[in-house]
């Protein structure tokens, strides 16, 4: 108990030692503040700028989650579809790669020229970024399952939807969880980058806006709203995998 | 429940045959076991009884009905535990029930107490010890709707100590449900104790050399594994198991 606590505070201090220097630095070199400015700086900027904050912040929620659940949801389907199908999976796995490959900031301009402006291109480039994690992590869940266990269901008479739902679904909930975990980190970069091809509100918008008028300190002030927003949807799937696995955490927690 | 076995074959490629020719049946309410040294194919011939492969030539016959290559006809206590790790004791002694439709909760938790898992009920596998692993595992074939029961090497993984508790706690049970049986074993004592008949497999290709009735009257204890008449009948088993070897070298050294 006593050296989780002290777990949780390290990171914490070592966080807030990197502030403290940076703050210095800025200080002892004497760096302009349209250059760098310091976390405090940034700070007083936060919520110098809090009230017009607020709605690009919750815009980009918005469209983090739907972007979100679209695309891990699309992923998982892909998955299931690529794992039932015989032969699927070695056909379109190649293209799945594939599709990872296509530079997102290429990508984005010409879905917005196909598509307009609207939410739809905006959807479709998280889920571009949020289903491959998804995908290929619930694939490898799939696949991992211990053979003793399938070739048991087997002999017990399980039917091949049984053999799915009872023994490889469950099994590779942890994977699926990891992929969602990326995936939802991900999903904060994808809203901010199809804000920025535009977007009426939205933190990309709030960032673009503030690097062309080099107001430094704003651009700043966005990169720790993502960063937070990334972080708080991470643990987010954290909590929701320690909800749901709960054989796996507490086989952590007796270790 | 009565199992046939006719002049049962495979191999597996071209010049590896595991099993020349089995030929056995267990009654009903039999407890057969098989005694072989490792590796002689005595998985090969539960996976083909079990249906997750077909023989090259015979029968298995269960019931009167020819099984081959058919799966869901008999309950299986396989090797390592393969319990679910994401369900509880009772969901996974449910399991064998449930993919047949139906499932008894209030049976499997009256079996749960009768053999002293009964606070175990929601514990998950990992929380279990090796031995109660296999309790629940064989407390989870005992209640599939298939009634056949084969095991394989169920307490080979466990000490010593476990195994004869195991041992103990399976015969007690047995006694009372005499359920048709057919157990793998490359134990001596453990065949003995246990089993009405025991088959002696040879080495690969597995064939049978010799098929022992076991005189022990039921009930038995396992004071019964130190009385000179145990040792006796154990030091013949070994004896016929030994008999291969010199079998063995000729093959050995016609190949070469």
């Amino acid at each position: 108990m006593n050296r989780k606590q002290i777990k949780g505070w390290q990171p914490i201090f070592v966080i807030l030692l990197f502030l403290i220097f940076w703050q210095l630095s800025i200080k002892f070199f004497k760096i302009e503040a349209w250059l760098l400015p310091g976390p405090v700086g940034i700070l007083k900027e936060g919520i110098k700028s809090y009230d017009s904050l607020v709605p690009h912040v919750f815009s980009t929620v918005q469209l983090t989650i739907s972007g979100f659940l679209v695309g891990s949801l699309l992923g998982l389907m892909i998955a299931i579809i690529l794992h039932l199908i015989p032969g699927f999976k070695e056909a379109f796995y190649p293209l799945l790669i594939l599709s990872q490959n296509v530079p997102i900031i290429v990508l984005a301009p010409l879905l917005i020229i196909w598509f307009g402006f609207g939410v739809l291109p905006k959807l479709m480039i998280i889920s571009l970024v949020c289903f491959f994690p998804v995908t290929v992590s619930a694939l490898d869940g799939f696949r991992q399952t211990p053979t003793e266990l399938i070739n048991y269901m087997k002999m017990a008479g399980a039917t091949k939807s049984q053999l799915f739902w009872k023994i490889e679904c469950p099994y590779s909930l942890p994977s699926i969880f990891s992929g969602l975990k990326i995936s939802a980190t991900y999903s904060v970069m994808g809203a901010v980058i199809s804000e920025w091809l535009g977007a009426k509100t939205g933190i990309g918008v709030f960032m673009t806006l503030a690097s062309s008028s080099f107001r430094t300190d704003r651009v700043f002030v966005s990169i720790f709203i993502i960063m937070f927003l990334s972080m708080f949807f991470f643990c987010l799937i954290v909590l929701l995998e320690r909800m749901t696995v709960k054989w796996k955490s507490k086989g952590v927690k007796q270790k | 429940m009565t199992l046939e076995i006719k002049n049962l074959e495979k191999s597996f490629g071209k010049n590896q045959q595991v099993l020349a020719g089995i030929s056995m049946h267990v009654n009903e309410g039999e407890f057969v076991s098989i005694l072989g040294p490792s590796g002689s194919g005595k998985s090969t011939l539960f996976n083909l009884i079990g249906g997750l492969i077909n023989p090259d030539s015979g029968q298995i016959i269960l019931n009167r009905s020819v099984i081959n290559g058919e799966l869901g006809h008999i309950s299986f206590m396989p090797q390592e535990h393969s319990l679910l790790p994401w369900r509880t004791v009772l969901k996974n002694i449910l399991l064998s029930s449930e993919l047949k439709g139906k499932s008894d909760e209030s049976l499997a938790r009256d079996w749960l107490k009768r053999t002293g898992l009964a606070d175990y009920e929601n514990a998950y596998p990992h929380e279990l010890s090796g031995g109660m692993k296999q309790r629940v595992s064989f407390l989870r074939s005992l209640l599939a709707p298939q009634s056949f029961m084969c095991m394989d090497e169920p307490f080979s993984a466990l000490d010593e100590f476990t195994r004869l508790d195991m041992q103990q706690w399976l015969l007690s049970i047995w006694e009372e449900q005499r359920r048709s049986i057919l157990l793998v074993t490359h134990n001596i004592d453990e065949a003995l104790l246990l089993s009405d008949r025991i088959y002696i497999f040879s080495d690969k290709p597995a064939k049978i050399k010799e098929e022992i009735i076991v005189p022990f009257p039921r009930p038995r204890q396992k004071e019964l594994l130190l009385t000179d008449e145990f040792t006796a009948w154990k030091r013949k088993i070994y004896s016929a198991l030994e008999r291969e070897k010199p079998d063995e070298s000729d093959r050995c050294s016609y190949s070469s």
